[in-house]
């Protein structure tokens, strides 16, 4: 069983949605909790794809202009970046853009790179079609993911290819110093695991969630994917 | 043990020079050398060391063999610079020989396990659990590989560069972590115990180099504390506003939090372990979070706790916040700081002091001008930190008055019900007394009239006039004699009146006509004197008009005697009255002042006997026949001094005292001649007694008016409780 930790920053304009997906993500990981969430600017979550447990830090980032500067501190030591903006204004997947250019430039190391266009919801008032933000992630090497974290439609998806590509990102780059490879000896909680989908966006059906929480403001969860 | 312990008596001063023999002191910490001597002796070694190795960092080398190798352009530059570190270096030594001396004897402590610093003793504690439960061959490996440590970094504090050390540290942490993966002792160790085992190495070790690796003097670390102490202190103007922040203010939470927040950064500066300072930074960003639930109303985000925690910074201003800051970034655990809960609030921590450090105008949302004023000082924003900690004062204040306020109205509430509750039992008082008063009035106003008026005085009368007859032969013999003395007093009666008309004439300088008057009046009516003219009138039983006759008795004697007085001091003044006086027949004893007096004594005790009924029966008889008798004939207003008493029996009070006033007044328009007007004083003498001895008649006579007034005055008083309340 092998374990691969990895750091996920969040970026994008203020006012995407980067928090609302994050909360989002964490509140189905709690589905069946109180939601312990006081915090929901950094948090850890595990999710396990095959033979390995891929730990993702998902940092959050103040969207605020007047922190831009501080944006260098933040996708530090990052493997993947979740580049969030609002396809109802456009103006926000220019500043997307701006935030790769400036990834590319500072980061040495290899970056997933996932592009998500959120608040599908307010389908009338788009302003960035479907196919423009494709054809921009796939020149820059990501994936594209449209989401809406109001209606709770795409959020899953965006963490668990992030979490594939990391995996790929670790195979490929072996002696990558930024993500933690290690590998476990002894997890009972995977044993019980049988099959795994190797394609988790197909997923439907979601076990009861493992979840460890010691009252820490950020959630820290287990999650097995069986194929349905 | 005692030579140790005084070594300056027992040691030799040789002992305590320098090894080399270079004159200077020696310190056993650098092996006996002085420090220059130590220096040299480190680099020789460590040069010898290089050589044989022939593996050592290039930049380690040249740090090393700076006098051999490196021949580079700029190597005086360098050396300059190497020397500066060093004399600083030399410096701290000084401050901290204290503790350095105790550093001096800890690789043999750590290797044995115990160690006089109690921060180790405590650290041993706590992990001692966890080694029971690993053993006792993981616990001595792990110690051993701290003494290993020590070791390694204590050797290259004093020349390397802090870079160099931090990366040695990191490379014996992974070191480490590669050696509990690959040895054999480690076998039965979880992940997470293999965790906490770094940690515990992490935090052992740096608690022992702590005072060599933070804050060096080999970095400037303490300068940028000093510049970002300074910054923070200019920009103390600026309030969670300015930063975005949202602290809700007024909540007494939040503040707590804020506080417990500040306390937690501030705890920083006191951790030794790099690990534990990162521990508070934590803390501090969990507190954060709290505080930003509250007053979010939910899971706060990056772009909220962001502003958050740089005003936390702000307005904590943590002591030593770079080289806290450098601390950690240099000696943590790389793997944890680069990663994890801790790593995330760390690097916004950092942020936070970026922000601080690059502070404009700009990423405040405030015109340039402004800041600058701001930052001059020059203006101070209303809203800051002081004036928000004041407001929360006073809201405090204001609750703490509101409550009072609550306490006073219900106070007032209750006092306004008692108030109406007395008001109510008032006029309940009030009407009862009427009734009362009522039900007195219906049950007596027909009994009295008709039972006092014939009892008293109507009864009187006639026994006056019958008397006489069988009494006067019984004083046949001393009748003369009475008879004179009668007249003798009557008399003197006349003189001491002529005499205080004559008086009165002194203050009341006007013709002649008006001088009777005067004394008419003085007699009659007492009350300007004592200013009781209604109350005189309004009086009810008998018993006070028996006091007020006494007083008016009084009154006359004790007017008497004023006059007295002012005559004697006045005596030469009097022009107009005694000349007046001295027309008179009969002179009147200006000259002798006390014989009125005694008259007016003998005269008050004629007055008390006929007002007496008691005393009337023995003492009036030879009296009044005299007087009614002989003033009949005497005196043309002789008539009038029996229809008086026949009179007041009838009429009102009022009436009779008006028309004795005008009996009185009568004979001021008559022309009178001394002896007339002798008598007529005479009479008004007899008259007034009459009157007064009238008095309780008319009192009685007239209960139903006095009962009217009295009425009239309670219902006065009463009117006075209505305005009061």
């Amino acid at each position: 069983m092998r374990t691969i930790e990895a750091k996920v920053v969040v970026l994008g304009a203020q006012g995407v949605g980067k928090t609302s997906l994050v909360v989002r993500y964490i509140g189905k990981m709690f589905n069946h909790h109180i939601s312990p969430t006081i915090g929901a600017s950094f948090f850890t979550c595990k999710i396990n794809v095959e033979d390995t447990r891929v730990k993702l830090q998902v940092w959050d980032t103040a969207g605020q202009e007047r922190f831009r500067s501080m944006a260098p501190m933040y996708y530090r030591n990052a493997n993947a970046a979740l580049l969030v903006f609002d396809i109802t204004q456009h103006e926000t997947f220019e500043a997307v853009k701006g935030w790769v250019k400036e990834l590319q430039r500072n980061v040495e190391e290899p970056l997933v790179l996932n592009l998500v266009g959120n608040k599908t919801d307010l389908v009338g008032a788009r302003q960035v079609s479907h196919d423009e933000a494709l054809i921009y992630a796939q020149n820059i090497g990501g994936s594209y993911f449209e989401s809406s974290a109001l209606q709770d439609h795409g959020v899953e998806e965006v963490f668990l290819d992030t979490a594939l590509g990391i995996i790929r990102l670790g195979e490929e780059h072996p002696l990558q110093s930024s993500i933690r490879i290690y590998e476990s000896t002894s997890e009972s909680s995977l044993n019980s695991l049988q099959s795994v989908n190797r394609n988790p966006q197909h997923c439907k059906n979601v076990d009861d969630v493992v979840v460890h929480t010691d009252g820490a403001p950020h959630a820290e969860t287990e999650r097995p994917f069986l194929c349905c | 043990m005692y030579a140790i312990k005084t070594p300056s008596l027992r040691i030799d001063e040789a002992d305590l020079k320098c090894k080399n023999g270079c004159g200077f002191y020696g310190n056993s910490e650098w092996g006996g050398y002085c420090s220059k001597c130590h220096r040299e002796h480190l680099q020789r070694e460590r040069q010898r060391k290089n050589i044989a190795h022939s593996s050592a960092h290039i930049s380690e080398r040249e740090h090393g063999g700076d006098n051999a190798k490196s021949s580079v352009a700029g190597f005086s530059k360098f050396e300059e610079k190497k020397r500066q570190h060093l004399k600083k270096t030399k410096l701290l030594k000084i401050f901290r020989k204290s503790s350095s001396a105790r550093d001096s004897g800890r690789p043999e402590q750590t290797q044995e396990g115990a160690s006089k610093n109690p921060e180790l003793e405590k650290l041993k504690q706590d992990h001692q659990e966890l080694f029971s439960n690993l053993g006792h061959r993981v616990e001595h490996d792990v110690h051993k590989h701290i003494s290993s440590f020590y070791k390694a970094i204590r050797e290259f504090v004093d020349v390397e560069t802090i870079d160099e050390l931090s990366e040695k540290v990191q490379n014996l942490y992974q070191v480490f972590a590669k050696r509990m993966d690959a040895s054999s002792n480690y076998i039965n160790v979880t992940a997470e115990q293999k965790e906490m085992l770094l940690d515990y190495i992490e935090k052992y070790v740096m608690t022992c180099l702590y005072r060599l690796l933070f804050c060096p003097a080999s970095t400037n670390d303490e300068e940028k504390d000093l510049l970002i102490q300074d910054r923070i202190r200019q920009l103390n103007w600026v309030n969670a506003k300015h930063l975005g922040c949202i602290i809700n203010e007024t909540q007494s939470e939040v503040w707590d939090l804020v506080y417990t927040a500040i306390t937690d950064v501030l705890g920083m500066d006191s951790a030794k372990a790099p690990q534990d300072k990162l521990n508070c930074v934590v803390r501090c960003c969990r507190n954060i979070f709290l505080l930003l639930q509250q007053s979010v109303g939910g899971p706060a985000s990056a772009d909220e706790f962001l502003p958050a925690l740089i005003f936390i910074v702000l307005k904590a201003n943590p002591a030593r916040l770079k080289s806290n800051i450098n601390y950690i970034t240099r000696f943590c655990n790389a793997s944890r700081l680069m990663s994890g809960e801790g790593g995330y609030y760390f690097t916004n921590l950092c942020c936070a002091v970026s922000f601080l450090e690059n502070l404009t105008a700009e990423s405040l949302n405030i015109p340039a001008d402004e800041f600058q004023q701001y930052m001059s000082g020059k203006v101070v924003p209303p809203n800051t930190w002081e004036s928000a900690l004041m407001m929360c004062e006073g809201m405090h204040l204001m609750y703490e008055h509101l409550a009072i306020l609550d306490d006073l109205r219900k106070r007032h509430v209750c006092l306004i019900q008692g108030t109406a509750a007395l008001k109510d039992d008032i006029s309940k008082f009030k009407n009862d007394i009427a009734t009362k008063v009522e039900a007195v009035l219906s049950r007596t106003p027909l009994t009295i009239r008709p039972k006092r008026t014939p009892t008293d005085l109507d009864s009187e009368d006639p026994t006056c006039e019958s008397l006489p007859p069988p009494i006067v032969p019984q004083i046949i013999a001393p009748q003369v004699g009475s008879d004179a003395i009668s007249q003798k007093i009557l008399v003197s009666e006349t003189e001491s009146s002529q005499e205080i008309t004559s008086r009165q004439d002194l203050f009341l300088p006007s013709s002649t006509s008006s001088i009777p008057q005067s004394s008419s009046q003085d007699y009659l009516s007492p009350s300007p004197v004592f200013g009781l003219s209604n109350s005189f009138d309004e009086l009810a039983t008998p018993d006070e008009i028996y006091a007020a006759q006494e007083s008016l008795s009084f009154v006359q004697g004790l007017t008497a005697v004023n006059y007295d007085i002012d005559l004697s001091d006045l005596s030469a003044d009097n022009s107009y009255a005694e000349d007046l006086a001295i027309t008179d027949s009969i002179k009147p004893d200006v000259s002798l002042p006390l014989e009125p007096k005694m008259n007016e004594d003998v005269s008050s005790s004629l007055l008390d006997t006929n007002e007496s009924p008691t005393a009337g029966g023995l003492l009036p008889s030879p009296i009044k026949p005299v007087l009614s008798e002989e003033y009949k004939g005497f005196s043309a207003q002789g008539w009038q001094i029996p229809s008086i008493p026949c009179n007041t029996g009838d009429s009102l009070p009022t009436i009779s005292s008006q028309s004795v006033v005008a009996h009185s007044s009568e004979p001021i328009s008559l022309p009178l001649t001394n002896s007339e007007r002798k008598d007529y004083k005479v009479a008004s003498e007899i008259n007034d007694a009459n009157s007064v001895s009238g008095l309780p008649v008319e009192g009685s006579g007239s209960s139903s008016q006095m009962e009217d007034t009295l009425v009239k005055a309670l219902s006065g008083v009463m009117s006075t409780f209505d305005r009061l309340f």
